[in-house]
């Protein structure tokens, strides 16, 4: 049997696994990428309040509190590794009696775990806009919070999309240290198709080539994203002429 | 004698240990307009910046219509609704376009209606004529078309007052002369205006009071 013969055996077999493990993978990747941005956005916040000499006592109490978890929780999970998250936070949440399976606890981990490294993203997205920025909002009385959520963030977030959609073909790869908790994705299913037949470099070189296929369509999705976003302008010029 | 409108007493400021505003003390009346000059790096700007506490001053007191500013207890938010500023790099928001930069303020800040907010937006756009650009994004707009914007985004909220940072420094002579002369005509409609400059034509033009800034401090 000639390593072709082997793959078609295994596609022919255990095809509709590897299917299964492709749409795991997404889900977990898509999931987690979506919540992470959102979250992350929210922890970018927290890890950015700064503190004025306005502030009352106990509202500078908050702020410290605030960004110093902030900062805790981004230092821990982007400080460890996702593989031992997974298992930690799997095997504390059954014994304090969390009732997930693989999967909800497979998508939580990796949403928490990425929201970490998308705080990091959405902060230097807004160190990339201009102070002045900041500036001219509060001379127009907004507030600290209004200006982040008005005018600095949609321009964080727009210099942040190259970074953001690296983030989704990571977790694309990452995805896969979560067998360790045995959710079905599709490193796991290249496990359980190679421990029964014995076929372990034909298998695993079935997901390379799927993982690869993947990461090379949503890369070019991501190009092609950035470069709408980046298009000039070009005014209606009629509407304009008659406004 | 007009009335007062913003006062600033004994007024010190250091950045890392250098003292750059050194006690200083003056005030403007409503209806002024107050053309500061002075050396670069002389402390103009951030006495400017000290009136709508975007800097805070270390020691001294500021006070608007006679209520202390850099109080703890002030709203400042509040206080700069009342206070336009005009930066040496326009500072427009970038996402927006030129009619939205003008509406955003308005509409989260004031909380007026979107359509009043659009219809005193377009009313200050026209009067720094710019009625014509209104639907472009900041990228499209030359320096001078920019500034006027960055103006109108200023009235947009009604102020009392309008504080000028070098307006025209990051401009050339021709797109500076169109911003002058939207600050003449604001001076004609009576608006209290401070104006740091290095124009001294235009602030003997325009100016009815001159303060000169050295070395942190203010001579009239």
């Amino acid at each position: 049997m000639t390593s072709l013969d082997r793959i078609g055996y295994l596609l022919g077999k255990y095809g509709d696994l590897f299917l299964k493990g492709v749409g795991v993978t997404l889900l977990l990747a898509i999931v987690g990428t979506a919540v992470g941005l959102i979250l992350g956005l929210g922890l970018a916040l927290l890890r950015n309040l700064k503190r004025t000499p306005q502030d009352a006592r106990i509202k500078t109490f908050f702020k410290v509190i605030a960004s110093g978890f902030a900062r805790i929780y981004i230092e821990v999970f982007r400080g460890t590794p996702m593989m031992v998250q997974a298992i930690i936070i799997y095997f504390g949440g059954k014994m304090i009696g969390v009732p997930w399976t693989y999967l909800t606890c497979g998508l939580f981990v990796i949403s928490i775990n990425t929201t970490a490294y998308m705080a990091e993203i959405i902060r230097s997205g807004i160190n990339g806009v201009d102070i002045g920025q900041m500036e001219a909002s509060r001379s127009l009385g907004m507030s600290n919070f209004q200006a982040m959520v008005y005018v600095i963030f949609p321009q964080a977030l727009k210099n942040a999309i190259p970074a953001i959609g690296n983030e989704f073909v990571v977790n694309i790869k990452d995805s896969s240290v979560l067998n360790v908790i045995t959710v079905s994705e599709l490193f796991m299913a290249a496990k359980i198709a190679s421990s029964a037949t014995y076929f372990y470099i034909e298998s695993y070189l079935i997901i390379a080539v799927i993982y690869l296929t993947l990461t090379i369509i949503f890369s070019q999705v991501m190009k092609i994203v950035e470069k709408k976003l980046n298009a000039p302008f070009v005014p209606k010029l009629r509407k304009v002429f008659h406004a | 004698m007009p009335e007062e409108i913003i006062r600033v007493e004994n007024v010190t400021k250091s950045f890392n240990g250098v003292e750059v505003l050194k006690d200083v003390s003056f005030s403007i009346y409503k209806g002024e307009v107050v053309a500061i000059i002075g050396a670069s790096g002389g402390g103009k700007s951030t006495l400017l910046r000290c009136l709508n506490l975007l800097e805070n001053p270390d020691a001294g007191h500021i006070s608007i219509h006679g209520i202390h500013i850099n109080d703890k207890k002030y709203d400042v938010d509040k206080l700069r609704t009342k206070i336009g500023m005009v930066f040496q790099s326009f500072n427009l928001f970038n996402h927006l376009n030129v009619l939205e930069n003008c509406i955003l303020a308005q509409v989260k800040v004031l909380k007026r209606k979107r359509k009043e907010a659009e219809s005193i937006a377009r009313l200050n756009l026209a009067k720094v004529g710019l009625s014509d650009r209104i639907l472009f994004k900041i990228p499209q707009l030359s320096g001078g078309q920019k500034q006027r914007a960055a103006i109108a985004r200023a009235l947009c909220m009604n102020p009392e007052i309008m504080l000028f940072d070098e307006p025209t420094s990051a401009l050339d002579p021709e797109m500076t002369k169109e911003v002058l002369q939207a600050i003449k005509l604001l001076a004609s409609e009576g608006m209290t205006m401070v104006i740091v400059t290095h124009e001294m034509e235009f602030a003997h033009q325009v100016a009815t009071r001159i303060i000169k800034v050295d070395a942190g401090h203010v001579k009239e």
